[in-house]
């Protein structure tokens, strides 16, 4: 009757990853939203069914469940400062669940992610994931996660058949479009919307024009430190531009990278990157040669 | 109160799913799952099986419990909670109640009983359908 896990579609092995990260969250108090794949209304699925479970955690209590699901055997596939250019998730997995990606927020809505935790909270209702009841966004919440989502996939918005759905339904989009403000999401929406113009000159503006318009891994991070709102969080950003993702290459390796292995990692990252940079001087002299 | 269907008594279900068992049911599953992760092999020779599959899973540990075919129609009829299993099995095999091995039904949900995946409510005695 037991299977192995890679007998057990990795959807279905989502599913049970949402509600089992529900139950460890319940257990010790902390509030969390399921967002995107099974956690979305059916009209906002994707067609290929997600593979892994997308939680957004409340920033406050982000710690507090990764301890608690390492406890239950849980492993740390990737680390937020060395996941993405966004710094805004940690992946767990675990032998029979699978992957889950815990957010601390949500890029696009990442200025204040305590406060836009609270205000998706506040407007959460009740569904339910493997017969777990599970909270998830707002109806609005769901729209503005997936427009925000294809945005930072470089996936297109506009000609999204659901979000289109969306925007044919004027008080549908009005309730989207009131949240956008509520959490932070002027820029990347508009953006989304492609509007991006409309706010040059903000912090965010370079983040995004990179994000949509493509762009290498080095201009990505360097758009994220200009986002950045302090010093201190530029230089963070700035010291992680180099660092090899460990996790990664410990699961590409199969087991844990020797000092070495770490060694060549950083060189061959930092030689891509200065490559990049090169890249992007020259096609900078070519622009202003006359 | 067993469960017992009487006239315009409330039928109780004498079994349901155990606290803290996640379940996702896919009635029109085919019977073997790719290790790709979909539900059809890459080769497409998978049959669709009557019945669908129906996952189990008891968090937080695990492992999962996959029940196929008939067993997945005798756990939904175990825990339908709409009347006499019996009865629920027949109709979703489309085959007459006096076809249905009772006995059979009771066996399997004394199994699913001890591996924790449901639980028995009411005093209705381990054995009695």
């Amino acid at each position: 009757m037991s299977a192995a896990p890679d007998l057990v579609p990795r959807r279905v092995r989502a599913a049970f990853a949402h509600a089992a990260v529900q139950q460890a969250a319940t257990r010790i108090g902390v509030r969390v939203l399921h967002i995107k794949g099974v956690a979305v209304d059916d009209d906002l699925r994707s067609r290929g069914g997600a593979t892994d479970a997308d939680i957004l955690v409340d920033p406050e209590g982000v710690g507090l469940l990764l301890a608690e699901l390492t406890t239950l055997g849980w492993d740390r596939y990737s680390d937020f400062l060395t996941g993405s250019p966004f710094g805004h998730a940690a992946t767990m997995h675990h032998p029979h669940w699978g992957y889950a990606d815990l957010h601390r927020f949500f890029p696009g809505m990442h200025q204040d992610p305590q406060a836009t935790f609270e205000e998706l909270w506040a407007g959460r209702q009740q569904g339910e994931i493997a017969g777990f009841p599970c909270p998830v966004p707002s109806a609005a919440g769901q729209v503005l996660v997936l427009v925000l989502n294809n945005l930072r996939n470089r996936r297109a918005v506009l000609t999204d058949p659901r979000v289109a759905q969306v925007q044919a339904e004027p008080k549908a989009w009005a309730q989207v479009e009131a949240l956008v403000p509520r959490v932070h999401a002027d820029v990347a929406f508009g953006a989304a919307m492609g509007r991006l113009e409309e706010h040059r000159g903000t912090r965010e503006y370079w983040m995004w024009k990179v994000t949509t318009e493509g762009g290498s891994r080095s201009a990505e991070w360097l758009a994220r430190v200009r986002a950045e709102p302090t010093l201190r969080g530029r230089a963070g950003l700035l010291l992680r531009v180099p660092l090899v993702n460990t996790e990664v290459l410990e699961h590409q390796l199969g087991r844990p990278p020797t000092r070495a292995e770490v060694g060549r990692e950083f060189v061959h990252r930092g030689r891509q990157g200065a490559r990049e940079l090169r890249s992007a001087l020259a096609r900078r002299w070519r622009r202003r040669a006359p | 109160m067993t469960g017992d269907s009487m006239p315009g008594a409330e039928v109780v279900p004498r079994w349901s799913r155990a606290v803290g068992v996640a379940v996702v049911d896919v009635p029109d599953a085919d019977e073997q799952p790719s290790e790709a992760g979909g539900e059809h092999p890459a080769d497409g020779s998978a049959v669709p099986e009557a019945g669908g599959v129906v996952y189990l899973a008891p968090l937080p540990d695990g492992p999962v419990a996959v029940l196929s075919g008939a067993s997945a129609v005798l756990y939904r009829a175990l825990v339908a909670g709409d009347g006499d299993p019996v009865a629920r099995v027949a109709r979703d095999l489309g085959v007459s109640p006096e076809d249905v091995d009772a006995e059979a039904i009771d066996d399997f949900a004394d199994e699913l009983v001890e591996a924790g995946l449901i639980v028995r409510h009411g005093a209705g005695q381990p054995g009695a359908l």
